[in-house]
């Protein structure tokens, strides 16, 4: 019994130190107690605390980067990002980029996407996200986005993709290729944005 | 050889855990005599009676210093409020609220939790810490210098509707929880105040919710400014341009 719990003892204690000298600048980085990104969204960045702050894993580094460096320029300020910002003054380019590639490395492998019904079959949100030409950026499945530096839409809550939409249509958030959607945000009224964004959250 | 280096080593892992654990739970306060049986949980009870420990507060307050700046004082856009000179026992019962989701502050909820700000000691370091730091000289203030008909008005308001709770100076009541309003920001105190007269600080003292319940915005306004324009005492504030020498 007693060998039992050294050995068990002893594993955890070396797994400790083995994790330790293989986790990458930009997991560490994520995971410490100064950046304290985990705090908000999670260890494994794809458990936020609350439903309105996002997932990051199914994003590609490009993406994240570039939010992160918005965020800390201030051209990105919607939402709670102004508490991101804080912490992002504590981290440099070379950083922002070490961590944005260690998150974008936890993505899930890739599933095969099933073959998209064909238009007249989709209903709800599924359809609105097709008839208001959503899908020409983030992709007919919301997860294959036309330029990396757009988001993956999948794995995300309702209340954040939510906000997003309803912040990128009325412009407090409009960073990056947002205005392009502004555009487009024009064409669907509060129900619309409800019912696509209660389709996106059903996309794991 | 090798087993019995190992068997060592988790006996003394295993030790030194679990008396740091006994040796943070058994310590008392002996500064606070009386606190009000109203707190919302157990866990503000227990952080207010730990004895504190500075350095570990300078250290888990490094987080919190990322919004609230190192001095504790907070943005003069209001983003932020002022900690410094806070009563350690209204900067306890606000975290743990929030924590515990009795007050609205999805921007604070992550460094409120456990997992980040730490047990009831690591509450009690850095509330200790915050509550000794000098205050900042230069709080953002309402637009009505003294002598205006605003801020004469402001001042009745205060007299005839604050000062049984925040007091004549602004000092508030850390036997009963009321917080120091004196060196607030501005922008900050509008906005908590809009929020409990409106009934979306759902942690608020009900009977300040009475109180300024027929607040219209203006009254709202000149009340505010006169609190932002209380002087802070000498001896709670800090030189302007002073920082905090605990980082370096």
């Amino acid at each position: 019994m007693k060998v039992k719990i050294t050995l068990i003892a002893t594993s955890l204690l070396t797994s400790v130190a083995f994790s330790n000298l293989v986790l990458a600048d930009g997991e560490k980085l994520f995971q410490d107690n100064v950046n304290a990104c985990w705090s908000c969204h999670g260890k494994d960045a794809k458990t936020p605390v609350l439903p309105i702050y996002p997932s990051l894993a199914n994003q590609k580094k490009e993406y994240i980067s570039a939010q992160m460096k918005d965020i800390k320029s201030g051209k990105r300020k919607n939402g709670h990002s102004v508490a991101m910002q804080s912490f992002m003054g504590l981290l440099d380019d070379k950083q922002i980029d070490e961590i944005a590639a260690w998150i974008a490395s936890t993505a899930p492998a890739k599933t095969a996407t099933a073959a998209p019904k064909a238009k007249e079959a989709l209903t709800g949100g599924a359809k609105l996200f097709q008839e208001k030409t959503c899908w020409s950026c983030h992709g007919k499945d919301a997860k294959t986005p036309i330029l990396p530096i757009y988001p993956n839409l999948t794995g995300l809550s309702k209340e954040y993709i939510l906000n997003q939409m309803k912040d990128i249509k009325s412009g407090k958030r409009a960073n990056g290729q947002s205005a392009a959607m502004k555009g487009v945000m024009g064409l669907v009224d509060d129900k619309q944005i409800e019912e696509i964004a209660t389709w996106l959250a059903t996309l794991k | 050889m090798k087993k019995n280096i190992s068997i060592i080593l988790s006996v003394l892992f295993l030790l030194s855990v679990s008396s740091s654990y006994a040796d943070k739970s058994t310590k008392q306060a002996t500064d606070v005599k009386v606190w009000s049986d109203t707190t919302h949980s157990g866990e503000t009870d227990k952080a207010m009676h730990l004895k504190a420990d500075k350095k570990n507060g300078i250290e888990v307050y490094e987080v919190c210093s990322a919004c609230h700046l190192l001095e504790g004082w907070g943005t003069v856009d209001g983003t932020f409020p002022q900690l410094a000179g806070q009563h350690r026992s209204v900067l306890i019962k606000q975290l743990a609220d929030i924590r515990a989701l009795n007050r609205d502050n999805p921007t604070m909820y992550p460094f409120a939790l456990p997992e980040s700000i730490g047990d009831e000691q690591a509450m009690a370091d850095v509330t200790d810490y915050i509550a000794k730091l000098k205050m900042n000289p230069n709080n953002h203030k309402g637009k009505w210098a003294k002598g205006t008909p605003e801020f004469v008005k402001g001042k009745k308001l205060y007299d005839d509707n604050c000062t049984e709770c925040h007091g004549k100076a602004g000092e508030g009541d850390a036997i009963k929880f009321y917080p120091k309003i004196v060196g607030q920001h501005y922008s900050y105190m509008i906005r908590q105040f809009e929020w409990i007269r409106d009934g979306k600080r759902r942690n608020a003292n009900p009977d300040m919710v009475k109180q300024i319940k027929g607040f219209s915005d203006a009254d709202m306004a000149m009340v505010i400014n006169y609190a932002s324009r209380i002087p802070v005492p000498k001896k709670d504030v800090a030189p302007v341009g002073w920082q905090n020498p605990d980082y370096d």
